[in-house]
């Protein structure tokens, strides 16, 4: 039996209002017929068409999207070869602990410093080599770096509570390494991998903090090239890419939601 | 031991710990070809680990494992002749019915046709036919212990273990499922070892069994030798036992217990000790032999028809004050109705009076 408890609905409802109440009036704007000013002046997607005529922009979204694809094809093989290699070979408890406290230290680190690390780390290495000057190639490994500790907890905790079971079953009928991966644990995991690499594709989407260390001049990300606009004003297409932006991670998460329910 | 490694299964000296748990201590097994064998003990005994070992899932730290005369010890779970049904079945979730039964045939890479005409034999033979195309979820408890059976035994192993097969059945099941395994294994003769904490699922299906405890095996033997002649109280209380009377010896044969003198057949090794009566082997007549051994008088606690006789709940009488005195449980066979609170003479024949062992772990 629910009781009525309005000062707990309002709460409930005011809360969500001001998680969204921003990202629904940059939509509101990305659609309003003004380029200056608050006030409504009739519907519009004038400034959506205006994004796909602006040269950068679509710069910007090829490195946004080439960026988000290979670091996450990369981090996702990676992530999922962890999180297999963490469960299978027989770590003694006490590393095996360390080990879990390294997979979740990257979610929990402030990105800024992970930012730092990589900027530094990469002055250092393009000592060696020019492939480390700033670029799509810096982009990607730095992406790569925090995208790998998701898909590896999606994927382990899928594979927890998959169990032993059949495992030992695949064993115990003769299955070589190769057709016991391909026909039993693939399959059953699959549904965390893709959930793993959705949500990977969207952080790296969205990622300001670490790409704006990473980094050339060549490869600006969308998130970056925003910011950089932001700083001569707010425009509306400005709105309409940033609305573009939150539908195109929006989709990859509630795709990730139902893989992660099936079964 | 080497003499009998044409044994069908044959373990010697296995042990195995985990951490500082002794989980099997220089354990030795031998088990025919082509019987079933129970390995009963209660959980934590060490059964379900002597099974793994068996089955390849878990290396023993020291011992040797024989199946067939062919030694098996290092051998991984792949490449054994030994198949598994396991508690939970563990049926890929994923895998339809027949891509479940047909894995560890197309594993080994099994012509296709070979693999379809084996794994529509098993199913007709397990009474599976048409639902090939289910999924493991769409199946019933007892459907899905088929499917279990089916995917084991379609690699015609040399030996078939089953732990706990009857565990996740529904009780109604459990008497057909016992009836179509025996059937099963008589039909395919492949040697079945069977681990289960439960007395009545061992004595239903297996031929003979052994009861562990704490890593050991404690009793070795036929079903019925077992059963009727446990070797301690760890054993006959595991078997179900609840009549276990205390006794300190008079003289020769004769004991003394709390109902009185008895003589018991099987002259047990010890002075002052425990022995046990099972209770289809007490007698109640109408009246107790006065002054005779083995004789006293009885009265009746309470009473239950079980579907084809009585089971009787008595104690001692010794005129009015019986509430302290232990009780014993007693099936009737008589059609005669006895009543609560009823007086009876109860005899215990000698030769139905098993002496226990002391000590819980001798060999």
């Amino acid at each position: 039996m629910k009781e009525k408890r309005p000062m707990v609905a309002i709460v409930a409802v005011a809360s969500l209002a001001l998680m969204y109440l921003p990202s629904a009036a940059v939509a509101l704007f990305s659609v309003n017929n003004a380029r200056y000013g608050l006030a409504w002046r009739g519907f519009t997607l004038q400034w959506y068409a205006r994004l796909f005529g602006n040269r950068d922009i679509i710069e910007a979204a090829i490195n946004s999207l080439v960026l988000a694809v290979v670091s996450t094809l990369v981090a996702t093989i990676l992530g999922t070869a962890l999180a297999i290699g963490l469960r299978r070979a027989p770590w003694p408890a006490a590393l095996l602990r360390v080990f879990d406290l390294l997979i979740n230290l990257p979610v929990v680190v402030p990105d800024i410093i992970m930012a730092v690390a990589l900027a530094m780390a990469f002055n250092v290495l393009r000592l060696l080599s020019s492939v480390f000057e700033m670029g799509l190639f810096t982009l990607i490994v730095g992406h790569v770096t925090f995208q790998i500790s998701f898909v590896t907890l999606v994927v382990k905790s899928r594979l927890e509570a998959l169990g032993q079971d059949t495992d030992e079953a695949a064993m115990d009928l003769y299955a070589s390494r190769l057709f016991h991966f391909r026909h039993v644990t693939l399959p059953l995991i699959l549904p965390g991998v893709l959930a793993g690499a959705m949500l990977a594709f969207t952080l790296s989407l969205d990622d300001f903090i670490i790409s704006f260390f990473t980094h050339g001049p060549e490869s600006v990300t969308l998130p970056i090239y925003i910011y950089a606009s932001i700083k001569r004003g707010l425009s509306p297409e400005i709105h309409a890419l940033s609305t573009l932006m939150l539908v195109l991670t929006t989709i990859p998460i509630i795709i990730a939601e139902r893989l992660t329910r099936r079964f | 031991m080497t003499d009998q490694i044409d044994k069908g299964l044959l373990c010697c000296g296995v042990s195995k710990t985990f951490g500082n748990h002794e989980a099997l201590r220089d354990l030795d097994l031998s088990v025919e070809k082509g019987e079933i064998f129970t390995i009963l003990g209660p959980s934590g005994c060490g059964k379900t680990t002597l099974l793994r070992i068996i089955a390849g899932l878990e290396l023993p730290d020291s011992g040797r494992i024989f199946l067939n005369s062919k030694e098996i010890t290092r051998l991984p779970a792949s490449g054994r002749p030994v198949n598994t049904v396991f508690q939970s079945y563990a049926l890929f979730p994923h895998l339809d019915v027949f891509s479940n039964v047909a894995f560890g045939l197309l594993a080994r890479k099994t012509p296709k046709s070979v693999v379809e005409a084996k794994v529509g034999d098993i199913l007709s033979l397990m009474r599976m036919t048409g639902l090939e195309r289910r999924l493991p979820h769409q199946l019933s408890g007892g459907q899905k212990q088929r499917v279990a059976l089916a995917r084991a035994l379609v690699n015609e192993p040399e030996l078939l273990l089953l732990d706990e097969p009857m565990s996740a059945l529904d009780a109604h099941l459990r008497t057909q499922v016992q009836d179509e395994l025996r059937a099963l294994q008589k039909k395919l003769g492949t040697t079945f070892v069977l681990v289960t904490h439960d007395h009545n699922e061992a004595k239903m299906l297996s031929n003979r069994l052994a009861v562990m405890d704490e890593g050991r095996i404690i009793q070795f033997g036929s079903t019925q030798q077992v059963f009727s002649k446990p070797r301690n109280k760890f054993v006959a209380e595991f078997l179900g036992a609840t009549n276990i009377i205390d006794a300190s010896l008079l003289s020769g044969n004769a004991y003394e217990t709390p109902f009185g003198t008895m003589d018991i057949s099987d002259k047990p090794s010890w002075d002052k000790g425990k022995m046990l009566i099972w209770p289809d082997r007490i007698q109640i007549h109408e009246e107790a032999k006065a002054d005779q051994h083995n004789w006293f008088n009885g009265l009746v606690l309470d009473q239950v028809f079980n579907g084809q006789g009585l089971d009787v709940m008595l104690t001692k009488d010794s005129g009015g004050v019986s509430l302290g005195n232990p009780t014993l449980s007693v099936k009737a066979r008589t059609p005669k109705s006895i009543q609560s609170g009823q007086k009876v003479g109860v005899y215990f024949p000698p030769e139905h009076l098993v002496p226990l062992d002391r000590n819980s772990l001798s060999h």
